[in-house]
């Protein structure tokens, strides 16, 4: 690989950029710093061992109901070395706070980092998403707070974020922005904040233009106000006790099965199939869910305090909504009633049960067209955007660094959605290939050719956009020669439409439905019989 | 160059025809073991693992399966993006997966033309052991992947033969080709402040 200019252009640009957004951040990071702390001050002073920490406002909202229902509430325990595990908190669940707004003073008082924690609801085994997650339909539950490197030390040292294991000292809670945030806090001690902010305005200001500087360090400020408080969600028509159950799966199949029932090995390797579609499917609604509810969620909420307004959500996220919702049906409305006769009898997974979803899989997956076929439109203008946008990149490193998201970053989760497609097909022919009752691989046989279908239409769709962007190419370069000359202006105006060539235009003598294809393309030799010249 | 914390420095792609064990291979590298008869058909579409490269420095290569996507060829070109390595997968016992690795290698460098291209050669304890004959002649492999300039290295994700050294080769030539770029861009900078002296 030779290394190109454009490149080392590139790697230069994002290293600038990086250095001027933490630059920035001390005097942003001061103010929020400031506010939290008050606000801490504030619970503590006025709900002195009080065994309800909601925050004031909530609080006093609370105490003018008359009664107050258990079901309002949700329990939180702490799982962590040097906490008092036997001592439960109450949190009020409220639709619009989320799980970080609300479990932010706890902690902070108790001198834990929501960055190092996992929150397991009751005993099931996926962490709840902190920013994202809406309190409303904790109400009642029992969450527990555990210490998230714990758990990695014993599984995959994959996912482990080697930034969050410096910051045990627990102090405050380490924001995004957390290099420069050190400096500040250090400075802050000795000098007062206020000349010390200004200081450090004063000396930001000569280095950018005023528009630019103040609209970064606002998104700083927004940013880390999502940090501590969630991100503001869009209004979801979603089911709560369906969201519930995505994160109430079992670890294995095997716990649903009554432990009376003789399971043979066939049977044993037909529920594993199964198990893996309903296991995968899970884990992809959640990317998902990702998707929209931060990165997206994210963004709609900058744009109302007319931040990254350039930023175009359809071209950035194509019609992701939809894909998720059509997801969160072919769970609620399939797999889940599946799991759910299941554990009602404590019997096996019947995948008859998922027959119609596939059958009417054109209808269901009916996005998918649409995104599949914006998704190449999608990814270059993501690029574009971060190549040229610094407040784009701010916003994107700080989604991407939350984490939920295992590292990856936003392109890479914008395709899962066409790899999930795909896959179907390989999911149900491991299970047809375990399946021995006539009537189940009828059943699957079938799911997989109305999926098949469906994908080929897909890809058609894809190679049709690609023939016509070639054609198109091809079109530009070639120059129409004049089929009639004239003087008169007029004349030339009504010939000229017809003198372009397209492509595109059925072929004469053909069926319409015949499309040009481009075959080969290559340079064309002409040589010259006179001088024997080749051109 | 600056090492990013949390996220995958160097993006690799494994593509090949149908069942020629691309996600063995990948099972074999990040989990180090292999299922026969594998129960799990896809495991994850995305993992990934840390690997540290020759010269010392640590890098996160995260791996994409493809498995799936082979007859879709016009979705699977979504997957290449970015990618700065492709690892091309064919099965020594099976020739016609020789014949689909040259469409695979020039569809791969007509979208991604800096993507480096390794050739994996799968399945190599059956032929070993003598299980299966082998139908690709390991000189016409060699002989093919020096022609087009490319590494091949023949693999058994059973017993893991070869799988981390292709890993690892790969990490080493992306690790060497960054430092190759930072270099050129010190002295693209060095040129520029002579310019500004003059």
């Amino acid at each position: 690989m030779t290394p190109k200019p454009s490149d080392v252009e590139k790697t230069d640009f994002v290293t600038a950029t990086m250095s001027i957004f933490l630059a920035v951040s001390p005097t942003a990071r001061l103010h929020t710093r400031c506010r939290s702390l008050n606000q801490m001050d504030r619970v503590g002073l006025k709900n002195p061992d009080s065994g309800l920490n909601v925050p004031l406002q909530q609080r006093r909202h609370n105490l003018a109901r008359s009664q107050v229902n258990s079901s309002e509430y949700f329990s939180v325990a702490f799982e962590i070395d040097g906490q008092d595990a036997s001592g439960h908190e109450f949190l009020l669940a409220a639709k619009g706070t989320s799980l970080a707004e609300a479990l932010g003073p706890v902690c902070n008082r108790r001198g834990i980092e929501l960055s190092n924690v996992e929150v397991m609801l009751e005993q099931y085994k996926t962490p709840l998403p902190i920013l994202t997650t809406d309190t409303a339909w904790l109400g009642g539950k029992h969450i527990s707070l555990r210490e998230k490197d714990s758990s990695e030390s014993r599984g995959n040292k994959l996912f482990s974020h080697p930034s969050r294991k410096t910051s045990r000292s627990c102090k405050g809670r380490t924001s995004f922005f957390s290099v420069s945030t050190e400096e500040g806090n250090v400075t802050s001690d000795t000098l007062p904040t206020e000349s010390k902010s200004k200081s450090s305005r004063q000396r930001w200001s000569g280095l950018f233009g005023n528009s630019k500087d103040s609209k970064m360090e606002m998104l700083v400020e927004k940013l880390n106000n999502y940090s501590k408080f969630g991100i503001p969600q869009v209004k979801r028509n979603h089911d709560e006790d369906i969201e519930e159950s995505l994160y109430k799966l079992e670890d294995d199949w095997r716990e649903i099965v009554s432990k009376k029932r003789v399971v043979s090995d066939i049977e044993c390797q037909q529920q594993a199939a199964i198990w893996e579609l309903v296991q995968t499917e899970v884990a992809y609604i959640h990317t998902l869910k990702l998707v929209t509810d931060l990165f997206l969620a994210c963004l709609i909420s900058l744009q109302k305090v007319n931040l990254l307004l350039d930023i175009d959500k359809s071209r950035l996220f194509s019609n992701i909504e939809e894909i998720s919702s059509c997801n969160f049906t072919l769970w609620s409305k399939y797999l889940l009633p599946m799991l759910a006769c299941a554990r009602e009898n404590a019997t096996l997974l019947d995948p008859n049960i998922i027959l119609e979803a596939f059958l009417k899989c054109e209808e269901l997956f009916g996005p998918y067209v649409v995104y599949c076929s914006e998704q190449s439109e999608c990814q270059k203008y993501c690029r574009e955007k971060t190549g040229s946008n610094e407040l784009f990149t701010a916003y994107l490193a700080w989604c991407e660094t939350q984490k939920d998201c295992h590292r990856l970053r936003l392109l890479e989760m914008l395709v899962k959605p066409m790899q999930r497609l795909t896959k179907y097909s390989l999911l149900l022919k491991a299970i047809l290939k375990h399946t021995t009752l006539p009537k189940q691989k009828e059943n699957i046989e079938l799911m997989i050719e109305r999926i098949d279908s469906f994908v080929n239409n897909v890809n058609t769709t894809l190679k049709q956009k690609e023939d016509i962007e070639s054609l198109r190419n091809i079109m530009a370069r070639i120059e129409s020669y004049d089929v009639v000359e004239t003087k008169d202006e007029d004349l030339e105006k009504l010939i000229k439409p017809h003198n372009e060539l397209d492509l595109q235009k059925p072929m004469p003598g053909c069926n319409p439905l015949h499309k040009r294809q481009l075959i080969a393309e290559a340079d064309l030799k002409l040589k010259d019989h006179n001088n024997s010249k080749v051109y | 160059m600056k090492t990013h914390n949390n996220r995958v420095d160097i993006k690799v792609v494994i593509v090949g025809n149908m069942s020629v064990g691309k996600t063995s291979l990948i099972q074999r590298f990040i989990h180090e073991n292999f299922k026969e008869n594998m129960n799990e058909t896809i495991g994850a579409a995305f993992s990934a693992k840390e690997l540290t490269s020759m010269s010392g420095s640590k890098r996160i290569v995260g791996i994409w399966d493809t498995a799936g996507t082979e007859r879709y060829r016009s979705m699977v070109k979504m997957f290449y993006r970015d990618a700065k390595a492709a690892i091309v997968c064919f099965d020594i016992t099976n020739k016609s997966s020789w014949e689909g690795l040259r469409s695979w290698i020039s569809e791969l460098r007509e979208v991604e033309e800096n993507c480096k291209v390794y050739i994996c050669g799968t399945k190599k304890d059956l032929v070993d052991e003598g299980i299966s004959e082998r139908e690709v002649p390991l000189e016409k492999c060699n002989e093919y992947a020096r022609g087009i300039q490319v590494k091949l290295l023949e693999t058994s994700s059973k017993t893991g033969e070869n799988v981390d050294e292709l890993f690892q080769s790969i990490v080493d030539e992306c690790v060497l080709d960054e430092s190759i770029i930072a270099k050129s861009s010190l002295q693209l900078a060095e040129n520029d402040k002579r310019r500004m002296c003059c």
